[in-house]
């Protein structure tokens, strides 16, 4: 015969086995990770000749990839790559893959962040710089636009709208500013040598929720050439939450009636039991 | 000897007597000869019916551990009442509570008879199962991204197939409701696409919503909860086919649907297959989760 409190023990360690159970029944199937981000390459050094580009995983995740003959203003689309640590190591056009790279440079894709591998600054003194990239969804009705400077003729220019909303001031030869929010819609930009010079306009339009990088470039003829380039996009409205996609026919009736019924005999059940042990175990 | 009551109790020798239930009574002499020799059998010892339960053991051995002062009060534990009902009361609230929580356990992830692509009757389950080679960038190579961009595709989407979850549908179009959310497809049995939002092929995310059942039976998306990362999509427009491969599938509650990452820019070609799932509420007549496919062109 069991005394009293090992019965109650013993209901007790009941009790918590059957709640883990129901937590582990309920829970919801967890989704896959993607483990996945994005590299684009690009050209911005106005005085070096073209290049041929070597991208290379540091643990065997992609075969290595040559780009060959990029020059000067060249910007790829984006690469999708499994997360990881890749090189990128730039040649002289048609030099061979033997030889010793003109710059290298060690890239760490994290999921679901984007990166901008730029060869940038002057041929004497070349580097490759890796900018973050921030693609994330701007303010509501905002779309988000950075300038890449990589203009030698104009070291230091001011980038504005034509109706005079700036964009950036004073943006030095091969630096990049962060993204600024601004109203979509069409717009001219100017661009323009800080401290006056001549001015270049670019027509374009910008979309609500979309992300650029606005690069500044030489152009043959000694003048700027400002280039829009979509880093992200999308279209329309943001629609707000989810979707109603679903009437139920292949759910059961409702459960809480039966849950509620079968919870009242259980506990009436119990109780009984609960009472009649103890009627029987006291002496009166 | 005085009991909370103030009257006085006669106590039996050694504290052995009989012993009423919910009270403890213990003379000078029967606490020092516990404390002695006998406090580790006292949890063990089936003559001592007195021990109601585990409280009282505790309290009664706290007091032991104390010097045994002169004079010991020793306070009835329980108000004889009470202890009748609580504890059956406790043991049938918490019966009733394993009973319900286990009942909607067992009830709520009901299986349907269609077992779909994890069935095991089926002998091009497995083909469709099996990943492709192309879904590995490592031998599938990377094109060149400076290459000349894709010719540009034209018109609305038509038609969406996924083999993997045997979904083959045509496509409506749809809008923004009132409220700002996507209104889903007025037919259970096709799908619809954001006609507002990107195109399928086009940069950005593409949105094609399905419903998972109608009042009777499954719908179009039921069997969208099947598929994984790698499983081919394809959607028709204009004449082409537009290939996506699955990166990720996420359930999101309906409460905190993550709104940017589903609709917000991205650097290339996506999609997104959304459906219902989780748990129905059946007041609000509606699912409580939602169902996110992602995939990228290619």
């Amino acid at each position: 015969m069991f005394s009293k409190a090992q019965q109650v023990r013993r209901l007790a360690g009941a009790t918590a086995v059957a709640a883990l159970v129901g937590l582990a029944l309920s829970a919801t199937p967890a989704s896959a990770a993607a483990g996945e981000g994005y590299v684009r390459l690009a050209h911005l050094s106005p005085d070096t000749p073209a290049v041929d580009v070597y991208l290379m995983s540091d643990d065997n995740k992609v075969k290595e990839q040559t780009f060959p003959g990029v020059a000067y203003g060249a910007m790829s689309n984006y690469l999708r790559l499994p997360a990881g640590s890749y090189s990128v190591a730039m040649r002289k056009a048609g030099a061979a893959a033997s030889t010793k790279p003109v710059l290298t440079t060690q890239v760490t894709v994290e999921t679901g962040a984007a990166y901008t591998v730029a060869g940038v600054g002057r041929y004497a003194d070349l580097g490759l710089r890796v900018l973050k990239d921030d693609l994330r969804l701007p303010n509501a009705n905002e779309a988000k636009v950075r300038v890449i400077q990589a203009s030698v003729k104009a070291p230091v220019l001011d980038v504005s709208g034509k109706s005079g909303a700036t964009i950036a001031d004073g943006v030095a030869f091969a630096t990049t500013t962060a993204y600024k929010q601004v109203n979509p819609g069409k717009w001219t930009v100017k661009v323009q040598p800080s401290g006056g010079g001549v001015v270049s306009e670019l027509p374009c339009t910008l979309g609500a929720g979309n992300v650029y990088s606005l690069l500044v470039l030489d152009d043959k003829n000694g003048g700027l050439k400002p280039e829009l380039h979509i880093d992200a996009a999308r279209q329309g409205a943001m629609p707000e939450g989810g979707v109603a996609t679903g009437a139920g026919g292949t759910q059961p009736g409702s459960s809480l009636p039966m849950a509620l019924l079968l919870a009242g005999l259980a506990a009436a059940l119990a109780g009984s039991v609960m009472i009649a042990l103890r009627r029987r175990s006291q002496p009166e | 000897m005085t009991a909370s009551d103030g009257s006085r109790v006669p106590l039996p020798e050694g504290g052995r007597g009989p012993v009423r239930r919910g009270t403890i009574y213990l003379s000078k002499h029967a606490i020092r000869s516990l404390t002695r020799s006998e406090t580790a059998k006292i949890n063990t010892n089936p003559e001592h019916p007195s021990v109601p339960n585990d409280a009282t053991m505790d309290t009664m051995t706290d007091q032991l551990k104390l010097p045994a002062p002169a004079e010991v009060k020793a306070k009835p534990q329980r108000v004889r009442g009470k202890g009748r009902v609580f504890l059956p009361v406790l043991v049938a609230t918490v019966t009733g509570l394993i009973v319900a929580t286990g009942y909607l356990a067992i009830r709520v992830p009901h299986a349907p008879s269609d077992l779909g692509r994890w069935g095991t009757d089926g002998s091009d389950v497995e083909a469709t199962a099996t990943p492709q080679g192309s879904t590995d960038p490592s031998a599938a190579g990377i094109a060149n991204p400076f290459g000349t961009p894709a010719p540009e595709l034209r018109g609305a989407p038509t038609r969406l197939t996924v083999p993997a979850a045997g979904i083959d549908t045509p496509l409506e179009s749809l809008h923004l409701d009132k409220g700002g959310a996507l209104e889903p497809p007025a037919d259970f049995a096709k799908a619809g696409w954001y006609a507002d939002g990107t195109v399928p092929g086009d940069l950005g995310p593409a949105v094609i919503a399905g419903h998972v059942d109608n009042k009777r039976g499954p719908a179009v998306f039921y069997r969208l909860r099947e598929l994984e990362a790698g499983d081919h999509i394809e959607v028709v427009r204009g004449g082409a086919t537009v290939q996506f491969t699955v990166t990720k599938t996420a359930w999101y509650p309906k409460t905190a649907f993550p709104t940017a990452q589903v609709y917000g820019p991205t650097p290339d070609s996506q999609l997104r297959l959304i459906t219902c799932g989780g748990v129905f509420d059946h007041r609000l007549r509606s699912y409580k989760d939602n169902l996110v496919v992602y995939a990228v062109a290619g």
